[in-house]
């Protein structure tokens, strides 16, 4: 993104409570190393600089419905939220469609997919969990929030250090989970073309990696989600012929 | 706000949360409530969904 426009991303509930927090020692002046909690013990340098560039309006924070249902009985962070975040553009005319979509995508996270170089099925990136009040299995809340921040089409950064999350210095085996999402997101047509002509779609990162990753956020590279071209042409070619019913998936090894 | 306290209120918040039993959409017109009446700031600029 330019100088000029600020970046979106959605977050987790544990990165909201401890960006609220972080904020209160902000404006007490109290020393970040005197407090308990571990989210500010750990990564307080980054909620600082994040909290800096909110401020800037550099970045701007999404807060996503499951977020907000995690933390709407709490009046510091309600009042953190409303001073200083943003939200979709949810109303009573679109949120059943919203919902409609952001329930297909996250069951999507949940079931196999066709990896787009291979052309091999992969597992799924995501998990269902038993719901015992629906007596069913629903998706997490991990993935209902990745799929509510690709509908929105925002990059989605959790305190969450592993699993699912995108980290740019491991290997290929512990992005596996991300590289899925990012999949979906892209042949589900996620993704978007940025000011400068490049793909980007929706990814989850760690807390940590993503505040490294904004050392950049000054510089017009910052393309954290970017996406290769090929990449998007192969998802259109496997979509239409998922369409079309005529998909085969030896011929997307050639 | 001490630690303490801030530690207290969301553990408030968390019972609460706990008890409320809710589907999918009932939570999404439930926001929907919360964006048009506090006054909290929308992202107007869409990317507009799908390719």
């Amino acid at each position: 993104m330019g100088k000029n426009k600020p970046y979106y991303i959605a977050i987790d509930s544990d990165v909201l409570r401890a960006l609220a927090f972080a904020d209160i020692l902000l404006k007490n002046k109290t020393d970040f190393r005197t407090v308990k909690n571990s989210a500010i013990r750990n990564y307080g340098g980054y909620l600082r600089k994040l909290l800096g560039y909110m401020h800037e309006d550099k970045l701007r924070i999404i807060i996503l419905n499951n977020v907000y249902q995690e933390n709407k009985h709490s009046q510091s962070l309600v009042d953190f939220i409303v001073e200083n975040c943003h939200v979709a553009n949810i109303t009573f005319d679109n949120y059943e469609k919203i919902s409609d979509e952001v329930k297909r995508m996250a069951k999507r996270y949940c079931s196999p997919y066709t990896d787009l170089k291979t052309g091999r099925v992969m597992e799924a990136p995501m998990q269902m969990v038993y719901d015992a009040y629906l007596r069913a299995n629903k998706p997490t809340n991990d993935a209902m929030n990745m799929a509510e921040a690709s509908v929105i089409g925002v990059p989605f950064v959790t305190l969450n250090a592993k699993d699912y999350v995108f980290n740019p210095h491991s290997n290929k085996e512990v992005n596996e989970r991300a590289i899925g999402i990012l999949q979906i997101n892209i042949q589900e047509g996620y993704y978007f073309e940025d000011d400068y002509g490049r793909y980007v779609a929706p990814k989850p990162f760690s807390l940590a990696t993503f505040g490294a990753l904004l050392q950049n956020i000054d510089n017009k590279t910052l393309s954290i989600s970017e996406v290769p071209a090929e990449d998007v042409i192969r998802a259109k070619h496997i979509k239409e012929e998922i369409d079309k019913g005529v998909y085969d998936v030896k011929r997307t090894l050639r | 706000m001490t630690e303490e306290e801030f530690k207290k209120e969301l553990e408030f918040n968390d019972k609460l949360v706990k008890k409320e039993k809710m589907s999918v959409e009932e939570q999404y017109k439930d926001f929907a409530e919360f964006i048009a009446k506090s006054k909290i700031r929308v992202k107007k600029e869409q990317n507009d969904g799908k390719k």
